[in-house]
C-alpha cells in the first residue's frame, strides 16, 4: 500500500515539475503552434499519446480477450489512415502559411464562412471527444480512490485545464511526452512479465488461446459490423483538431509528414501489444467479466498490489494525454476560427481569450460527461460527425486548384446533419453504421455545391 | 507459426519499449533546454535565402 501510494504522488509530482517547465505561454503563436518548432520526437510523441485513449488500451485488451486478431485487424485500418495522411496530407497542411487551425486552412481554400463553419463543427466535436475523456477519466479515479463521480469529474478537468490553459500548445505536447513514455514503458512491461512468468502452458496455450479467440470473433461479428468498424476506425479519427494542429505547429513538413507516419506504424505495435494482454489474459478472467475489466482484472490476479496502483497511473496518464490535446485544441480553434473572425483580432487578446476558451470547454466538457454512457458509444458518436462533416471539403480544397465556397459549405452541412439524423434513426436504419452513408451524401453534396457553384458564377459572368 | 506469433508479440512489445525511451530522452531534452528558447534557430530558418 505504501509503495503504491509513492507511485501516485511520484506521479503528479513529476507531472507538475514537467507542467511547469513546460514554460506559460507569452504569446498566441505559442500557445496555438508553439511557434511551429516542435521536433519529430514530441510531435511522434504526442500524436500517439492522444490517440491512445481508453478505448485503444483498456477498450483493446477486452476486445483482444473475447475475439482474438479480429480487433487488430480492424485496428490496421487506422494505422494505414495514419501513414496516408502522413504521407499525402499533413505535409500539405504544413506548407500553407499562416495556419493555426484547420478553420485557417477552410478559410484560405473557401474563404470567411467555411472557416466560422468549421470552427463550429470542431469546438463541438472538441467538446464531446472531452467530455467522453473526462468521463473516462473519473472513472479510473472511481476506481483508484472510490471518490464520487463528479469529485473526480472535476478532478480530472481541474487538473488538466490547469497546465493547458497557461501553457497551451507547448505544455500539452510536453506533458503528453511525460504520459506517453510512462505507458509506452509499463503496458508492455506487464505484457512481458506475463509472458514470462504466467503463460501456464507456454508456445502452445498461447498460440491456441488466440486462434480460437479469433475463430469465435469471426464466427460472432457479422460481415457488415466488421464493415462498419473498419470505416470507423478508418475515417473516424482523421486529421480531429488536435492532430490537424500538431501537424501545422511542426518544425517542416518533413517532420509532420513522419511524425504522421511514424504514429501508425507504432500503432499497428501497439495494437499488438493490446491484443495479446487481452489473449494472455483469457485463463485470469472469470466468465461474465465487462471487456473494460480485463486489464483491471488480469494484473490484480497475477501481479503486486503496487503493480496495480503502477497501472491505474498509467491509465490516468493515457486519459489526460488525450484530453489536454482536445482541450487545447478546442480552445485555439474557438478563438482563431469563430473569436477572431469577429474580435480579439490582437494577439494579446487572442492569447486570453484562448486560456479562457480552455476552462469554457473544459466546464462544459465536465457538464456533458455526467450523461456519456461509456467511451465506446461515444467516440463512435463523435467519430460518425467528423468524418463526413469535414474530411471531403478538406481533402479537396487541398488538391483542387480553384475550390467553390458553396461546395465546401454544403458538403459540411449535409455531412453534419445526416449522421446525426441515422444516429436518432430518422432516416432510415443501417448495418454499416452512420459514416459510409453519411459520407456519400456529404460527397453528392460537394459535387453538387461545386457544379451550382460554376452555374450561378457562370449566369453572373454572361 | 506458434513460434512466429509470439516473436511478433515480442518484438512488438520491444519497440513500443524503444519509443518510450526515445520520447522520454527527446522530453528531458526540451524540460531542460526550456529556460533558453533563443538558443535554437528559427524552424523556418533553413528554408530561407542567405542575406
Amino acid at each position: 500500500m505504501v509503495l503504491s501510494t509513492v507511485f501516485v504522488v511520484g506521479y503528479v509530482i513529476v507531472l507538475i515539475v514537467v507542467a511547469a517547465r513546460a514554460r506559460t505561454a507569452r504569446e498566441y503563436e505559442d500557445f496555438s503552434v508553439a511557434r511551429r518548432a516542435l521536433p519529430l520526437s514530441l510531435i511522434f510523441g504526442s500524436l500517439c499519446a492522444t490517440y491512445v485513449g481508453p478505448a485503444f488500451s483498456i477498450g483493446f485488451v477486452g476486445r483482444g480477450c473475447r475475439s482474438g486478431l479480429l480487433f487488430l485487424l480492424i485496428g490496421l485500418a487506422y494505422s494505414l489512415q495514419n501513414i496516408l495522411v502522413g504521407w499525402l496530407v499533413a505535409p500539405r497542411l504544413r506548407e500553407l502559411k499562416g495556419c493555426c487551425t484547420l478553420g485557417d486552412v477552410f478559410g484560405q481554400k473557401y474563404g470567411p464562412r467555411c472557416q466560422v463553419l468549421a470552427g463550429i463543427i470542431s469546438v463541438l466535436l472538441c467538446t464531446l471527444f472531452s467530455a467522453v475523456m473526462i468521463s473516462a477519466g473519473g472513472v479510473v479515479l472511481n476506481d483508484i480512490f472510490g471518490l464520487p463521480r463528479w469529485l473526480s469529474v472535476t478532478a480530472v478537468a481541474i487538473v488538466t485545464t490547469s497546465y493547458t490553459a497557461f501553457g497551451g500548445l507547448r505544455a500539452s505536447v510536453i506533458t503528453d511526452a511525460y504520459h506517453f513514455a510512462l505507458f509506452a514503458l509499463l503496458l508492455p512491461g506487464i505484457l512481458l512479465y506475463e509472458l514470462l512468468f504466467h503463460l501456464d502452458g507456454g508456445l502452445t496455450a498461447f498460440y491456441q488461446q488466440a486462434v480460437a479467440a479469433t475463430t469465435y470473433g469471426f464466427e460472432t461479428t457479422p460481415l457488415l459490423e466488421i464493415v462498419g468498424f473498419v470505416t470507423a476506425f478508418f475515417l473516424g479519427e482523421t486529421l480531429i483538431p488536435p492532430y490537424a494542429n500538431l501537424a501545422l505547429a511542426s518544425k517542416t513538413t518533413v517532420v509532420s509528414r513522419n511524425g504522421f507516419v511514424l504514429a501508425g506504424l507504432f500503432s499497428a505495435l501497439w495494437f499488438t501489444v493490446m491484443i495479446a494482454l487481452g489473449i494472455v489474459a483469457k485463463p485470469f478472467v472469470p466468465a461474465g467479466t465487462g471487456e473494460d475489466y480485463v486489464l483491471l482484472t488480469l494484473v490484480k490476479a497475477t501481479m503486486p498490489h503496487a503493480a496495480y496502483a503502477l497501472l491505474l497511473v498509467s491509465l490516468v496518464s493515457i486519459v489526460l494525454s488525450s484530453l489536454d490535446s482536445l482541450l487545447n485544441a478546442g480552445a485555439v480553434v474557438f478563438t482563431q476560427d469563430i473569436l477572431r473572425r469577429f474580435t480579439a483580432r490582437q494577439d494579446s487578446a487572442a492569447l486570453i481569450a484562448g486560456r479562457y476558451s480552455t476552462v469554457a470547454i473544459a466546464a462544459v466538457a465536465a457538464g456533458i460527461a455526467a450523461f456519456v454512457p461509456s467511451v465506446i458509444e461515444g467516440l463512435l458518436v463523435c467519430y460518425k460527425i467528423w468524418a463526413p462533416a469535414i474530411l471531403p471539403a478538406l481533402i479537396f480544397g487541398l488538391w483542387l486548384r480553384k475550390p467553390r465556397p458553396l461546395a465546401g459549405i454544403l458538403s459540411m452541412t449535409v455531412g453534419t446533419v445526416v449522421p446525426i439524423l441515422l444516429q436518432l434513426e430518422m432516416i432510415f436504419p443501417t448495418d454499416v453504421g452512420a459514416v459510409l452513408p453519411a459520407l456519400v451524401c456529404s460527397l453528392a453534396a460537394y459535387a453538387v455545391g461545386h457544379c451550382l457553384h460554376g452555374l450561378f458564377q457562370g449566369g453572373s459572368n454572361r | 507459426m506458434k513460434f512466429g506469433l509470439l516473436a511478433i508479440v515480442i518484438l512488438a512489445a520491444a519497440v513500443v519499449i524503444l519509443s518510450g525511451v526515445w520520447v522520454a530522452v527527446a522530453l528531458i531534452r526540451a524540460v531542460w533546454h526550456v529556460d533558453q528558447p533563443a538558443s535554437s534557430p528559427p524552424p523556418d530558418a533553413p528554408d530561407r535565402p542567405a542575406q
